[in-house]
């Protein structure tokens, strides 16, 4: 399991998300606040998960599932764009598929905060 | 002069993550590694076969052949093949576009790049190492097939979001491992799929050989030079491989050029395949024309363990070496690391 824990800086405005799973390999994300789904498929682009001054001290999680149906290589790589904060933030997860294995999960949590 | 020659081959490939350029064992396993001769090997004329089946590479794949007159099986070749586009990190290509990329897409995801090295090429004078290197992509990938990479697709995608909301949820450990086993065999069936490319394959190549007599850098000259285009048509139910290669190959110390035009026909059935080729040689005098004819068995007797044999007749380069008499062995080495670049 590859895991990321950072912090997001809201707004008042529309939260987005969207996470790309790419190398060519399949990936599915849920996305969720608490107990509550957001979305959980293979695309999430420009999903809204909320105002900024409804999230506040909220966490959210993403969590993907990317197997290796590509073979040319090792690679996966996950990659969080939020939209509507502060600022636009781009994380990105790697990691690579080692002996026998042919899927990884990424975890990655997202403390919502206020602007200061 | 030898006629015959006994080879054994023994394929090694590892493909590496850009960012984990680590000595970790791949689960790849070695039907994979069977990867055909790179273009280098081609115009050192020390390929198995003159006609090879495109395949997708690998980000890098190392090959060693052993071709000896004397019963020695120390190996006197050697090629190392590179996929230029795998060595790097690609967040933005997703499965959508991997599995359907245009012209463009397709030349940068099956470009591979190789170099290598015999002391055994037939156009060694004497003594000496024969270097080539040699590029290959697909202008044409073929296709996977569709309706059932939808169906194995669509499957995988409802266990991976039953995987998202056990992780969720914290199930149990039992339902977890279930749901990673069925995920792990969606995946590998897909990965089967996707390499077992249909309908038309175009592969298109191009190399360069240098010889170094008595191996004296000094020496060093062009030897070789060729272009060729490799059509191929699989159909699936009888498993069949038609395959044209149309070669362009220039000789420099015989300031001739050649044209090769052939064929080989591949029938495949559970772990046998047998295949047959002919390629004529064309150059711009008669004693150039000449011919290569061959039939090859190959049966896999396990995973990843296979027996090749080959028989017939090679290019006359001028030598009289003509007769080709093949038994290869691809034993288990896949699994073995061979590189270790360290961790980032």
């Amino acid at each position: 399991m590859k895991t990321l824990h950072t912090n997001y800086k809201l707004d008042p405005g529309v939260i987005t998300i969207t996470v790309l799973v790419g190398s060519g390999q399949r990936g599915n994300t849920l996305v969720a606040i608490g107990g509550q789904v957001f979305a959980n498929g293979p695309v999430i682009n420009a999903l809204e998960i909320g105002k900024g001054n409804e999230l506040a001290g909220k966490t959210l999680s993403v969590i993907s599932n990317v197997s290796q149906t590509n073979t040319s290589t090792q690679d996966a790589v996950v990659t969080y764009q939020l939209r509507g904060g502060e600022e636009d933030r781009e994380h990105r997860l790697d990691d690579g598929f080692a002996d026998g294995e042919v899927q990884i999960q990424f975890v990655a949590t997202f403390d919502l905060t206020e602007s200061p | 002069m030898n006629n015959g020659i006994l080879v054994t081959s023994l394929t090694l490939a590892v493909t590496l993550s850009s960012r984990e350029l680590v000595g970790q064992t791949t689960q790849t396993t070695l039907d994979e590694f069977r990867t055909p001769a790179s273009p280098a090997f081609v115009l050192l004329g020390v390929a198995p076969s003159a006609v090879e089946r495109p395949t997708t590479p690998k980000a890098l794949a190392a090959t060693i052949l052993s071709a000896s007159g004397d019963l020695q099986f120390l190996p006197k070749n050697y090629a190392v093949e590179v996929a230029p586009y795998w060595l790097a990190s690609h967040p933005g290509l997703s499965y959508e576009q991997f599995h359907d990329p245009g012209v463009l897409q397709s030349l940068k995801q099956t470009l591979s790049l190789s170099f290598a090295a015999s002391k055994s090429s037939l156009i060694l004078p004497d003594s000496g190492t024969a270097v080539g290197i040699g590029a290959r992509s697909f202008i044409s990938s073929g296709y996977t097939d569709r309706k059932r990479l939808d169906e194995l697709t669509s499957k995988l995608d409802a266990v991976q979001q039953a995987q998202n909301i056990a992780e969720l949820n914290k199930s149990p450990r039992a339902v977890r491992d279930s749901l990673a086993e069925q995920n792990d065999g969606l995946t590998r069936q897909i990965q089967a799929l996707v390499k077992d490319r249909l309908g038309w394959i175009l592969e298109a190549a191009a190399g360069i050989v240098a010889v170094y007599p008595q191996d004296a850098f000094a020496s060093g000259k062009i030897a070789r030079f060729g272009a060729w285009l490799t059509p191929a048509y699989r159909l699936p139910h009888p498993q069949l491989d038609v395959l044209i290669v149309t070669r362009f190959l220039r000789d420099v110390p015989a300031s001739q050029s050649l044209f090769d035009i052939g064929a080989r026909l591949v029938y495949s059935n559970r772990g046998l395949s047998m295949s047959g080729e002919y390629v004529q040689r064309f150059g711009n005098s008669s004693a150039s024309k000449t011919h290569r004819a061959s039939g090859n068995l190959e049966y896999r007797w396990a995973e990843g363990k296979y027996l090749t044999a080959t028989f017939g007749r090679n290019f006359d380069e001028g030598g009289g070496r003509t007769l080709i008499a093949l038994i290869g062995l691809d034993i288990g080495f896949g699994k073995v690391p061979i590189l270790s670049l360290g961790k980032e």
